[in-house]
């Protein structure tokens, strides 16, 4: 069970203290890294909620540890097509 | 900055090749990536795992490939290799004469391949619907991975290590000095290279080499692929239909992964015949998938050799730069062999296997093509 329930991604039940530890633990601190690591913002929302979070919180989540090591680069997500769900059987014809 | 051995690229191949190093006991290992880690090919790629090809080469390493993958997993579980087979599925009579000498030479080389009929298709994958599938040939040894749960065990376990990884760091230049690369030079800087310079940058590599007066036959040839959202698991192998070459694979969240090879896909645009395509074959074998939402959709490059096949080794021109890449769609699956392999030649031992003798890079000079048929997506 999960200690915490922070959670910042709605759609793949990822909380902040998940985030944290990946940051710190695992030194993963750009923002793809964390997003392919965690697997937040590749939900249906797209990441709409999770990703503007993060990048919000993103100063406080690095803190003094990871700063200033030179590979924070703050690279905001391309999100891949489509924006809003679409069904498969919509393609076939 | 400088190490024993400079690797460029954090894809599946350094990652493999850095952790192999590790296990020999050789940490003082730089991987330099210009981007994220897995940002090239890997983790782009569907996660497939087989050894149901059609040359000795392939069956070979691919087998032992995939007794390091259930090794691995064994002992990092993060890695997460399932082996869930792969299941061809064929749709003219034609195709069964093919396949059962396919099967025939696999088995040969003990890759326990077999031809199954429709019901035994049905055995393996409930949920389709068989319509003008005639037959298959089951894989039951092949399997699948989460590419990325791969690539950041990898990362991980190497950090832990004590391995350095620089991201965000583009490797401009080899600078090479009497027949041996000396450093790199890179966008954070210089980092000297005291043993051996290890080329792992994908499709990238060409470039890198060609800049030192070494040629690299291989292209970069762009690949679609698409996932669905997530739905319940209903599909364990990795499923090819093989009168087209597309594929479709369920990966360990519950998306659907499906791709197909479209015509003229030069540039990397996305193209709405590629989702045509994809959904007219994969849709009539899944009629439950079309209420199902396509969650993404991407490009990736397979890198193309002219006998797809890799190149794997030293160069003539140079005596400490190994190359490796060139995978032609498989290299994601061969990344343990690969790595193992290479660890080998850094430390001065011969490879394990003759197969990866015969992928170094003077063979397209010699003539010496090795053909791979069986290449799907
Ligand atoms: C759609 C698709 C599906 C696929 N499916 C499968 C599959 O099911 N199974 C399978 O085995 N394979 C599959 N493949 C093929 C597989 O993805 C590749 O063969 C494999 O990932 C190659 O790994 P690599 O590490 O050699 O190259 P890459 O993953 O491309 O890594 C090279 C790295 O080098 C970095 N780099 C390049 N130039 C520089 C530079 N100058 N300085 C610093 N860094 C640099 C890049 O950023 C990149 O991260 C698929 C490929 C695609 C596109
Ligand atoms: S909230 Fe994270 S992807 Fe939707």
């Amino acid at each position: 069970m999960k200690k915490e329930t922070r959670v910042v991604c709605i759609c793949n039940d990822v909380t902040l203290e998940e985030v944290e530890k990946i940051i710190h633990e695992e030194k993963l601190s750009d923002l793809e890294s964390i997003k392919r690591r965690l697997r937040v913002g590749m939900g249906p929302c797209g990441g709409k909620y999770c990703i503007n979070l993060i990048l919000r919180m993103y100063p406080r989540l690095l803190g003094e540890d990871v700063r200033g090591k030179g590979d924070l680069e703050l690279m905001v997500p391309k999100n891949r097509p489509p924006v809003k769900p679409i069904p498969m059987g919509l393609f076939e014809v | 900055m400088e190490a024993e051995v400079v690797i460029v690229g954090a894809g599946s191949t350094g990652l493999f090749t850095a952790l192999y190093l590790t296990e020999l006991g050789l940490e003082d290992i730089i991987l330099v990536e210009r981007s994220y880690i897995g940002s090239g090919s890997s983790g782009r790629c569907a996660g497939g795992i087989r050894a149901s090809f059609s040359s000795k080469e392939h069956i070979v390493l691919m087998s032992e490939s995939i007794k390091l993958w259930r090794e691995l997993t064994e002992k990092f579980p993060e890695i997460g290799f399932r082996q869930k087979g792969y299941l061809w599925l064929l749709t003219r009579e034609e195709q069964i004469d093919t396949s059962k000498n396919l099967v025939a030479f696999q088995n040969t080389l003990g890759v326990p391949t077999r031809i199954v009929s429709r019901e035994g298709i049905e055995d393996i994958v409930p949920s389709i619907d068989l319509s003008d599938i005639i037959a298959g040939i089951y894989d039951p040894i092949a399997g699948k991975v989460y590419p990325f749960d791969v690539l950041y065990s990898l990362a991980h376990i190497l950090r832990e290590n004590g391995v350095e990884i620089l991201t965000h760091t583009n490797v401009e230049e080899i600078v090479v000095s009497n027949r041996r690369a000396v450093a790199v030079r890179t966008s954070r800087g210089r980092i000297k290279v005291k043993g051996h310079l290890i080329v792992a940058a994908g499709v990238w590599s060409r470039n890198l080499l060609r800049a030192i007066g070494i040629d690299l036959p291989m292209e970069a040839e762009v690949h679609h692929i698409l996932v669905t959202e997530e739905v319940r698991q209903f599909l364990d192998p990795l499923i090819i239909h093989v009168d087209t070459g597309a594929y479709m694979v369920q990966d360990p969240i519950g998306g659907v992964l499906m791709g197909v090879n479209i015509e003229d896909s030069y540039e990397d645009k996305l193209r709405a015949d590629f989702l045509r395509k994809v959904a007219r074959i994969w849709l009539k074998y899944f009629p439950q998938l079309r209420k199902v939402n396509l969650l993404r959709y991407w490009i990736g490059y397979y890198e193309v050799t002219p006998d797809h096949h890799p190149v794997i080794g030293s160069v003539p021109e140079y005596d400490n730069i190994l190359v490796a890449t060139g995978f032609s769609g498989h290299g994601f699956m061969m990344g343990p062999i690969v790595g193992l392999e290479l660890s080998r030649m850094i430390i001065g031992r011969e490879p394990y296997f003759k197969e990866t003798k015969k992928l170094t890079i003077d063979r397209f000079a010699r003539g010496e093509l090795i053909e791979e048929k069986a290449v799907i997506g």
